[in-house]
C-alpha cells in the first residue's frame, strides 16, 4: 500500500496503518540514528521517541513533501536535539591511534586488514563526531547513509547549491583533520 | 586544468556528479600531478572510511515496545494539555493584574469636572427660572434686593 493511503488512515486513528508505516521506516530511521550515535541502543531510543513524535505530529502532515521526508526531518531534527543535549562535539582524544595508522606497509596491511579498517573507521567517525553539527550532519547524511544531494536539500531544507558548497567544506575540515592519520601515500583505501 | 580547478571537481567525482568532460580532464590532470593525486588518494579513503560504517539492527520487538509507549503517552496527554494551559496562563494572568494595579493607581478621582451654574443648579433639581421667579414674586423690593444678594453668595463651582 502506497505511504499516502497508510498516512490517510492513520491520520484517522488507524493504529493497524501506523504500524505498517513504523515497519516500513522503523530500519531507516534507526540507520540515520545509528549514522550519528552509533550506539546500538541510544539509536533504538532516537528511532522510537522519532515515531512518538511522528504518531502525535501526523495531523500536522499537509502532504507538501512526501512521507519519507518528513518522517526523516523529524528524525534529523531529534538527533540535532540530541547532539545539542548530549554535547558530543567535545574535543576527541585520539592519541591511542598513531600517526600514520593509514599508510601501514602493504605485508602488515594483508595481516590486519580487517583490524586496520576497523580503526581507521573508528578515527574517521571519532574526528567527524567533534565536527560543527551542521557538517557532521551533512557528511553522515551523504557518506554514511548515502543520500542524494537532493534528499539532503528536501531532509534540511537547504538549497541543492548549499548541500554542495557545504558539503565540499565539511570534507575539507575533515580532511584537515585527518591528514596526521592518512600517512603520505593519502592513507590507501 | 590547474590544481584550484581540479580541486573543485574532485569531491563531485567521487559523489559521481561530474560530468564526463570535466571527469576526463581532471583524471588527466591527476595522472601528471602527484599533489593532486593524494589529495585524491586523502579523499577516497576518509569517503570510504564513512561508507563502511556497519549496519547495526534495531533492537528485538520494536512495534511491540513502541506500541506501549504510545498507549502511555496517550493517557498522559490530557494531563500534559492541562498542564501545557496552566503553564500558559500564569504570564496572561500576570500581565492581567499588572494592569489592573497600574489602571487603580493611574486613576485620579479627586479629578472632577467643574460645573456652570445652570448646570449645578440643574444638578441639585433646582429650577433657575422657578427660583428667579419666586424673586420677582416678592412684592418688597427690600426682601427681593435681599434674596438676590444670597443667592449670588452660595458656593458653585468657578467656570473656568
Amino acid at each position: 500500500m502506497e505511504d499516502n493511503k497508510l498516512v490517510d488512515q492513520a491520520q484517522k486513528g488507524d493504529r493497524e496503518a501506523f504500524e505498517l508505516i513504523v515497519k516500513r521506516y522503523e530500519q531507516k530511521v534507526f540507520h540515520l540514528a545509528y549514522g550519528f550515535v552509533q550506539d546500538r541502543a541510544a539509536a533504538d531510543d532516537l528511532a522510537q521517541e522519532v515515531f512518538i513524535k511522528a504518531y502525535f505530529s501526523l495531523p500536522k502532515f499537509r502532504y507538501e513533501s512526501g512521507f519519507g521526508t518528513w518522517l526523516y526531518r523529524i528524525t534529523v531534527n531529534h538527533i540535532k536535539d540530541f547532539l545539542r543535549k548530549t554535547a558530543r562535539k567535545k574535543e576527541v582524544p585520539l592519541e591511542e591511534f598513531e600517526e600514520g595508522l593509514f599508510a601501514l606497509d602493504d605485508e602488515t596491511r594483508k595481516k590486519e586488514e580487517e583490524q586496520i579498517k576497523e580503526r581507521k573507521r573508528k578515527v574517521v567517525l571519532r574526528v567527524l563526531q567533534a565536527l560543527p553539527q551542521k557538517y557532521q550532519m551533512i557528511l553522515t547524511l551523504r557518506d554514511i547513509r548515502g543520500f542524494s544531494y537532493n534528499e539532503i536539500a528536501d531532509v534540511l531544507k537547504i538549497s541543492p547549491g548549499t548541500v554542495d558548497s557545504r558539503l565540499h567544506r565539511a570534507r575539507k575540515i575533515l580532511r584537515k583533520k585527518m591528514v596526521p592519520y592518512l600517512g603520505a601515500e593519502g592513507g590507501g583505501v | 586544468m590547474r590544481c584550484r580547478e581540479v580541486r573543485k571537481w574532485l569531491l563531485r567525482s567521487l559523489d559521481g556528479i561530474l560530468d564526463p568532460s570535466r571527469e576526463k580532464a581532471v583524471d588527466d590532470h591527476i595522472k601528471l600531478c602527484s599533489r593532486c593525486r593524494k589529495l585524491r588518494q586523502e579523499y577516497r579513503t576518509i569517503t570510504h572510511s564513512l561508507r563502511r560504517q556497519p549496519d547495526a539492527e534495531p533492537l528485538p520487538h520494536f512495534w511491540e515496545r513502541l506500541q506501549s509507549k504510545l498507549k502511555d503517552r496517550e493517557r498522559q496527554e490530557p494531563e500534559a494539555i492541562w498542564l501545557k494551559w496552566c503553564l500558559r496562563a500564569i504570564p496572561v494572568s500576570l500581565i492581567l493584574i499588572g494592569f489592573f494595579i497600574g489602571a487603580i493607581a493611574f486613576w485620579n478621582p479627586s479629578g472632577e469636572e467643574e460645573m456652570s451654574q445652570p448646570e449645578a443648579l440643574l444638578l441639585r433639581n433646582a429650577n433657575p427660572i422657578a427660583e428667579t421667579k419666586t424673586f420677582f414674586e416678592e412684592e418688597k423690593l427690600e426682601n427681593r434686593n435681599m434674596m438676590i444678594i444670597f443667592t449670588g453668595d452660595e458656593k458653585v463651582p468657578d467656570r473656568r
